[in-house]
């Protein structure tokens, strides 16, 4: 069994392996102080569930060190003025010639555009010392999924909410990270999750991996999207009218499509 | 049998759910009985305005401990009774016993969750099935939203309702005349009153970027306010951390009445106790005590709001994975027994 100490203090949870230390920090959503601050510094309104001070972090004594936190995160939601003509809530057509029927047009302020659905491809925030520890594109490695299936003894397991909205209840969009640490390796998933009713479904995943005693940290990211309608006709017979299992990110990841994905490797520096 | 109202009440306070046909006869007089209210029904102070609670049973139960208990303490609900937590089946048969027994001291006003489109993927149809085997309580209950009032207002100054306000309408006179008995629509009057939002940095009504709602401004509060005669709008639907906030120079309330929301939220919650002089007073409060809450295990299934089947978290193990598919209970049971794990130790864990 490898040298390990487990940290647990209010509101952090984590564990010192071999050279990393592994820190989950949970606590409650931003106060409305806090929330009038990101909103200006965000330039959007920001989902209803704020876990703005969680956060999840890997260090590694050679300086490299990785954070997931929310507000970067959603520093990354498109604000161009394209952006909310991209998805609508399944009735904005139904909805906006009712409104003209009700004379209500005269309403075209429309509130500052931005993706509302929050979807964010951040994969971390790099707040390594050394500015040289990046990741770049990599063809030759991958991460070692037989490795992750073998049962080894989990030393240490979190997972944490970064952010959540219900979309104004047309649906959920939420971000996530998990981690376990293994004694031969950690795995982390940074999943974005979103469900728009009767519209589609969408995974941002992000992993990191790492081997203990290699010098490479692999990072992998990926899209996966499909349409309400198509992940909706695969729920088994069986459920009938239980749209529950769409609210299930795993067995909604288990039915989409991937439509890209990408392998990063970082080298991290002789310790 | 006669409906013994005061037996249901005690048993349900002592957490014990009501038969299936029992609730089917409390729904049904509930039904007579909130025919004949108001789309505004007119109370007076002093009255205890209760915010979303959405299916947290045991803070309902704290709120009465904190509040007084019916029909001493006069309670106003203004909607979200149900989803996202664990006990909506407790949460409306409650409310709805004491609703029949004391008519005139309990109001509940409709939330955009007293639906049956979002009841559907939010919990309390799932909830439903649960516990009683069917989807009939889910009916009987949803049909009922259909009959809920939409506003109250308290001694001609104070206008409540559930989201907000509608550029439909100008008058209290304009709700009255509307048809509320059916389900919440997408849009028109009806769908703003549950829905909308108030956004402190406008002055005007404005469209929500995700194509269909509203938000309302400072001056639209002024004008509404000015038109009718009042002098302050009380709203719940929209979290925030301290259990309450106050907006537009005091002219303006939510109420948020579910502490530790979704049981992970770390937020406070309160009630806001309207005086006979018209006076008000938030009474904060937190999560119910440890003692009084569901044990983690079942907050857990509740997380990422897994169908609680016993998936909860889900083991993240999709495509490629083991245990691909549904049936993650028996896959992660029999990957516990494989990894040699006991079974605290299963799939959850082990997530690709
Ligand atoms: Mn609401």
């Amino acid at each position: 069994m490898a040298m390990h100490t487990l940290i647990k203090e209010k509101g952090i949870s984590g564990i010192n392996v071999h050279d990393w230390t592994v820190l989950s920090h949970k606590t409650s959503i931003l106060n409305s102080q806090e929330i009038d601050n990101a909103t200006n510094e965000l330039g959007i309104p920001i989902p209803e569930m704020i876990f703005g001070n969680n956060f999840l972090s890997i260090e590694h004594k050679s300086g490299f060190k990785l954070e997931f936190k929310a507000l970067p995160a959603l520093a990354m939601v498109d604000q161009s003025s394209k952006s909310s003509d991209l998805i609508k809530v399944s009735y904005a057509r139904e909805w906006f010639e009712k409104r003209s029927m009700a004379n209500q047009e005269h309403i075209t302020d429309v509130v500052k555009p931005y993706d509302w659905t929050y979807s964010t491809k951040y994969n971390g925030t790099n707040l390594s010392t050394d500015k040289s520890l990046v990741f770049s594109p990599t063809t030759s490695e991958s991460i070692d999924i037989e490795q992750l299936k073998k049962p080894d003894p989990i030393l240490f397991y979190d997972e944490n909410i970064l952010f959540e909205d219900e979309l104004a209840d047309n649906g959920t969009a939420v971000l996530t990270t998990k981690v376990r640490v293994m004694p031969s390796c950690f795995f982390i998933l940074l999943r974005f999750f979103l469900r728009v009713d009767d519209v589609l479904f969408r995974i941002y995943d992000t992993r990191i991996y790492h081997r203990f005693g290699t010098n490479t940290v692999i990072r992998e990211c990926s899209t996966r999207e499909s349409s309400y309608r198509e992940t909706r006709s695969r729920i088994p017979r069986s459920k009938g009218g239980d749209l529950s299992l769409l609210l299930d990110s795993n067995w909604v990841s288990s039915q989409l499509p991937e439509k890209e994905s990408q392998v990063e490797v970082l080298t991290l520096s002789q310790a | 049998m006669v409906l013994d109202l005061d037996a249901c009440i005690d048993s349900l306070f002592k957490r014990q759910l009501l038969a299936e046909s029992v609730i089917r006869e409390i729904c049904e007089k509930t039904k007579e009985l909130l025919m004949s209210e108001s789309n505004v029904v007119h109370v007076s102070a002093p009255v205890t305005v209760v915010g979303d609670i959405h299916g947290q049973f045991y803070d309902l139960l704290e709120i009465f401990k904190i509040g007084g208990y019916c029909p001493d303490t006069n309670y106003l609900f203004l909607g979200d009774y149900v989803d996202r937590g664990l006990y909506s089946v407790e949460t409306m048969s409650i409310l709805t016993c004491l609703k029949l027994r004391y008519p005139d001291r309990v109001q509940l006003v409709r939330g955009n969750h007293e639906s049956r489109a979002v009841t559907q993927t939010y919990g309390f149809y799932t909830e439903c099935m649960k516990k009683y085997g069917s989807a009939q309580v889910w009916h009987y209950f949803t049909d009922l939203f259909d009959y809920l009032t939409l506003s109250v207002v308290i001694d001609n100054m104070i206008f409540c309702v559930h989201g907000g306000l509608s550029p439909s309408i100008h008058t209290i006179d304009q709700i009255k005349v509307m048809d509320r008995f059916k389900e919440i629509p997408h849009e028109g009057p009806m769908a703003d009153l549950v829905w909308s939002d108030p956004d402190p940095g406008r002055e005007e009504f404005a469209v929500s970027p995700r194509g269909a709602g509203y938000t309302f401004g400072s001056l639209v509060v002024e004008k509404f306010l000015h038109e009718n005669g009042m002098d302050h709008i009380l709203r719940a639907h929209q979290l925030c951390m301290e259990g309450f906030q106050v907006l537009f120079d005091d002219q303006l309330s939510t109420v948020w009445s579910a502490p530790n929301y979704c049981y992970r939220c770390g937020n406070l919650a309160s009630i806001l106790e309207v005086g006979i002089h018209g006076e008000r007073h938030f009474n904060v409060f937190e999560a119910a005590p440890e003692n009084e809450r569901p044990s983690p295990t079942e907050a857990q299934r509740s997380l990422f709001g897994s169908n609680g089947n016993g998936t909860g978290t889900g083991g993240g193990l999709n495509g490629g994975g083991m245990f691909a598919g549904n049936g993650m209970n028996g896959g992660s049971m029999a990957y516990a027994a494989l990894a040699g794990l006991d079974s605290g130790q299963d799939a959850i864990h082990y997530f690709l």
